[in-house]
C-alpha cells in the first residue's frame, strides 16, 4: 500500500484534473449516444459513476497530499470553505436557485481552478449529507458543480488583475451564466428516467443524435429554464454585491494554500529554480 | 557540537520586502538563545526558519540554508522535522488539536506513527517535565493562559525533538502564567538538555540563563554574543539594564538581585517628578459599584472618580474584577450602585481581533469616525499619537499582536470619547509599542481626556498612572499616588526597588543630563 501511495507521486495531477471532464461528459451525455433501451434510468449505472466520481475526488485529494503541494493550513482553508459551501445549499434564494454557487464561484476565483474542483466536491458531498441529499444524483452533483468551480477559477487568474468592481461584474456575468449551464447539464441524469411518460419532451432512445437534442431542449425549456433564469439574476446580484470583500478576505490566505518556494543558489551567479 | 546552522540566509515572503538578510549563526546543542529585536525586525522568520515554516508554507523566495541536526530545510519540510525541532506559538490557542490535554500531546506522537505502550510512557514523561500532570483530563479551552502555553509546549516537545523554538511564548500571558512557562523551559534546559531558541519580551526572566543573544535590526544580525554584551543599548532591556547602562554599572545588572550590590555604593540623588494631581472637573464618577455574576461578586461596592487628565492604573491578578470593573464603567454589565457619566467612553477591550474588521489600518479609523461622525482629522492625531502611521494601509490582521492592539485602541479612540478604558492594552508589546502607549496616553490626559488602564504591568503604571488601584476579589484595597501604593508592595517595579523613590528612569533624567554637562 505504502508503495503504491509512493508511486502515486509520480503521477501528476493534471490526470486527474483532466479526467474530471472526460468522465463528466460520458457521465452525462450517455442519452444522446446511446441507442439500447432497457437502462431504467440510472439503475444499472449509477453505482460506476458514484464510484469513479468518489475515486476522482479522493485520488485528486491523495495527489495533493503525497506531492506536498498542500499545506495543513491550506486542508483547513479548504475544509472550512467545502462546510460553508455545504450549508448554503440549505439556502434556497429567493425565486429559485441554490445559496452555495456564489462562494463556490467566489473561493475558485480567489483560489484557483484546483482549489475550485476540490471544494466542489467536498462541498457538494458535504451539502448532500447536510439536506439528506444522498442519492444517486450526488456524483453527478458533484461533476457538474466541480466543473463550475474549474472555470470560475480559470477565470479568476485572469481577471485578478482588474479592478475589484469590473472583477466582480465579470464574475456575476459568469454567474449568470453557470446557473443555466448547470441546470442545462444536471438534468440530464434523470432525463432518461421519464422515458415512459410518452410526452414529446420525454427521452426515447429510438430517436438519433439531431432530435435527441432537440427534444432535450423543449424538456429543458419547459420545465427548468425558468428555475435556472431565477437562480442565475440570483447569483450575479450576490457575486456582485458581496464580491469584493470576500474576494480580498480569500486571496489573502491564497498564499497559504500552496505556496510557491524558490529557493535561490548562494553561488555568485544565483539561478532561480521553482 | 551544532543543532542548529544558519547559513548565510536571505529571504524574502512574496510580494514583500527582504525579511532576513545574510543571517549567519550556529546554536550549539543544549545552549538557550535569545532572538531580539523590534516588531518586524525579522525574529519570527528567522526562527520559523529553523524548522523549515519559512519558507515551505510561507512561501518566498530563500537564499542560503539552515541545517537543523543534519538535516537541510531545503529538502525537508516541517513535517520531516517534527522529531528534531518543536514549535511553539505566540498564542498557545493555536496549538490544540485535541479538547483534551493528554490526548493532544499524544496526537503529534500518533501521527509519528509511535506504537501505543511507547507513547503511554511518553505522555507521562511529557507530563511530569512540564509539572501539568494534574491537568491530564482537562479540555485546554478551560485552562489558564500559562497552564495552556505549557500544554502546547507539551505538545511541542512529546516527539522529543532536541531544540524547542518558541516565538513569544509568554507575550499573551498574565505575570504568573509567563512565569511558570519560563520555569518550566529552565528545566527542560537543565534537567533535560533541551536546545532552547526564542524570541521574548521579558528579559529579567530569561536573560540571566540565556547563553547567546543575537539582535536583529532589518532583518540583518547587528549584535550577538552574551546577554550582558548585549543588552546595556537595547530598547527592550530589562529596566534594571538600562539603569545600569545610564548609570555606567559594570557588569550590567539583568534583574534586582544583581543590581542591588551596586545600590551600596553612593548612589545619585533621585529627583522624582513633582506627583500630579488631577483636579479638573469631573467626568466620572462611580459610588459603591457592584456587579454579581451569578452568586459571585466580581466587583464589590467599589467607588472611583475620573477627573480630567486622571490616568488610574487598575492592578490586581487574574479574576481580581479588573476587566469587570472596566466593563461596568463603560456600562456594558448589569451594575448596582451609581455611575455619573458627564463625558463619552470608550472602551478596547483585551482581545484587539474583535475590534477589528477593516482591511487597511486608515479604514479601520475612518469606519469609528464615520459611524460616530466624529473629526476626520482625528485619524491622523491618533496614527501619529501611536506610531501607526507607516503601518496606515497595512491590513490589521498582518501586524504583530503589539500593532494589532495599537490600532484596536486608536480605533476607539477616532470616536472622540474623553474617556478611555483600556483593558490589558501592553499584552504583546514589545518597548517600542509600550513607549508609543505611554507617550498616547500622555498626550490624550494632558488634554483633559481621562484614561482607566486594566493591567498587570507595573512598569505601565509606574511610567503613566496619577493614581493607582489595586483590586482584590473585586475589592478595592489600595488606592492612591503611584509612589504610595507602590512602594514596599510585592507589586513594586523593578526601579522602585533598586532606587527608591524612582519609579521610572526619567526620574533620572536630570540627573544624567546634569552628567553629561
Amino acid at each position: 500500500m505504502t508503495s503504491f501511495l509512493s508511486s502515486l507521486r509520480k503521477i501528476p495531477p493534471a490526470v486527474v484534473y483532466l479526467a474530471i471532464p472526460i468522465v463528466g461528459t460520458a457521465a452525462f451525455s450517455w442519452p444522446f449516444w446511446i441507442d439500447t433501451k432497457g437502462n431504467a434510468g440510472h439503475s444499472a449505472d449509477a453505482w460506476i459513476w458514484a464510484a469513479l466520481v468518489s475515486a476522482l475526488a479522493v485520488g485528486a485529494v491523495a495527489l495533493e497530499l503525497k506531492r506536498a503541494s498542500m499545506t495543513a493550513a491550506g486542508i483547513a482553508i479548504l475544509g472550512v470553505l467545502a462546510s460553508m459551501t455545504g450549508l448554503l445549499r440549505i439556502v434556497d434564494l429567493p425565486g429559485g436557485g441554490s445559496g452555495m454557487f456564489f462562494l463556490l464561484i467566489l473561493a475558485a476565483a480567489a483560489l484557483g481552478p484546483r482549489c475550485g474542483v476540490l471544494l466542489a466536491f467536498a462541498a457538494m458531498a458535504a451539502g448532500g449529507v447536510i439536506t439528506g441529499g444522498v442519492g444517486p444524483w450526488l456524483p453527478f452533483q458533484m461533476l457538474a458543480l466541480a466543473v463550475v468551480g474549474a472555470f470560475a477559477g480559470l477565470l479568476g487568474n485572469l481577471t485578478s488583475h482588474l479592478r475589484p468592481r469590473a472583477e466582480t461584474m465579470v464574475l456575476g456575468f459568469y454567474g449568470f451564466i453557470a446557473a443555466f449551464a448547470y441546470g442545462l447539464v444536471i438534468n440530464l441524469w434523470d432525463w432518461p428516467l421519464r422515458e415512459s411518460s410518452g410526452s414529446d419532451i420525454a427521452f426515447n432512445s429510438s430517436l438519433g443524435f439531431a432530435d435527441t437534442v432537440g427534444t432535450y431542449w423543449r424538456f429543458y425549456t419547459a420545465t427548468s429554464l425558468a428555475w435556472d433564469g431565477a437562480g442565475a439574476i440570483a447569483n450575479s446580484i450576490i457575486i456582485v454585491s458581496v464580491g469584493t470583500p470576500v474576494l480580498l478576505a480569500l486571496r489573502r490566505v491564497q498564499h497559504r494554500i500552496s505556496p510557491s518556494v524558490y529557493f535561490v543558489e548562494t553561488t555568485a551567479d544565483a539561478t532561480v529554480t521553482p | 557540537m551544532t543543532s542548529i546552522d544558519f547559513r548565510s540566509v536571505s529571504f524574502s515572503y512574496p510580494h514583500g520586502s527582504q525579511a532576513l538578510r545574510d543571517i549567519t549563526k550556529s546554536i550549539s546543542d543544549g545552549s538557550v538563545t535569545l532572538v531580539l529585536g523590534e516588531s518586524g525586525s525579522g525574529k519570527s522568520t528567522m526562527l520559523r526558519c529553523a524548522n523549515g515554516l519559512v519558507p515551505h508554507s510561507s512561501g518566498g523566495t530563500f537564499t542560503g540554508d539552515v541545517v537543523v541536526a543534519g538535516r537541510s530545510i531545503r529538502s525537508h519540510h516541517p513535517r520531516d522535522l517534527t522529531d528534531v525541532v518543536g514549535f511553539v506559538h505566540q498564542d498557545p490557542e493555536a496549538h490544540f488539536v485535541v479538547d483534551h490535554v493528554e490526548g493532544d500531546i499524544a496526537f503529534a506522537l500518533e501521527n509519528l506513527g509511535m506504537a501505543p505502550i511507547a507513547m503511554r510512557r511518553r505522555v507521562e514523561e511529557v507530563l511530569d517535565a512540564l509539572g501539568i500532570a494534574h491537568l491530564r483530563d482537562r479540555d485546554p479551552a478551560t485552562l489558564s493562559g500559562g497552564e495552556k502555553q505549557r500544554c502546547a509546549i507539551a505538545g511541542a516537545i512529546a516527539a522529543a525533538p532536541t531544540a524547542l523554538v518558541l516565538d513569544e511564548p509568554t507575550s499573551q500571558l498574565d505575570p504568573q502564567g509567563a512565569d511558570d512557562v519560563i520555569a518550566a523551559l529552565v528545566r527542560l534546559n537543565h534537567d533535560l538538555g533541551c536546545t532552547i531558541m526564542m524570541a521574548e519580551h521579558r528579559l529579567e526572566r530569561v536573560a540571566t540563563f540565556a547563553d547567546l543573544s543575537i539582535r536583529l535590526d532589518a532583518g540583518a544580525i547587528v549584535a550577538s554574543g552574551e546577554p550582558r554584551a548585549i543588552l546595556g543599548t537595547y530598547d527592550g532591556a530589562p529596566i534594571v539594564t538600562q539603569l545600569g547602562a545610564v548609570l555606567g554599572w559594570h557588569p550590567l545588572p539583568l534583574n534586582v538581585r544583581e543590581a542591588k550590590p551596586f545600590v551600596a555604593n553612593p548612589v545619585p540623588r533621585v529627583s522624582p517628578r513633582d506627583e500630579h494631581v488631577p483636579n479638573g472637573r469631573v467626568l466620572l464618577e462611580a459610588r459603591d459599584l457592584t456587579v454579581t455574576y451569578n452568586v459571585r461578586r466580581a466587583v464589590a461596592s467599589v467607588d472611583i472618580q475620573l477627573c480630567e487628565g486622571s490616568v488610574i492604573a487598575v492592578l490586581g491578578r487574574n479574576g481580581a474584577g479588573k476587566s469587570t470593573l472596566l466593563r461596568s464603567l463603560a456600562g456594558l454589565v448589569r451594575h448596582s450602585g451609581s455611575i455619573e457619566r458627564n463625558a463619552r467612553v470608550g472602551f478596547v477591550p483585551q482581545n484587539p481581533n474583535d475590534l477589528l474588521h477593516a482591511s487597511t489600518v486608515r479604514a479601520e479609523l475612518a469606519t469609528t469616525v464615520r459611524m460616530l461622525r466624529s473629526d476626520q482629522s482625528l485619524i491622523d492625531i491618533w496614527l501619529e499619537r501611536l506610531a501607526l502611521t507607516s503601518h496606515s494601509s497595512r491590513h490589521p490582521r498582518d501586524l504583530s499582536g503589539g500593532e494589532r492592539q495599537r490600532v484596536a485602541i486608536a480605533a476607539v479612540a477616532v470616536g472622540g470619547p474623553e474617556i478611555l478604558l483600556l483593558d490589558e492594552p501592553t499584552r504583546g508589546m514589545d518597548a517600542r509599542s509600550r513607549d508609543a502607549l505611554v507617550r498616547a496616553v500622555e498626550a490624550h490626559s494632558a488634554r483633559g481626556g481621562a484614561v482607566v488602564i486594566a493591567t498587570h504591568d507595573v512598569e505601565l503604571a509606574a511610567a503613566c498612572a496619577t493614581s493607582v488601584v489595586v483590586l482584590a476579589d473585586g475589592e478595592k484595597i489600595a488606592d492612591g499616588s503611584p509612589r504610595d501604593v507602590l512602594t514596599g508592595s510585592m507589586f513594586a517595579p523593578p526601579l522602585l526597588r533598586v532606587l527608591p523613590p524612582a519609579l521610572t528612569l526619567r526620574d533620572l533624567a536630570d540627573l544624567h543630563s546634569s552628567e553629561k554637562s
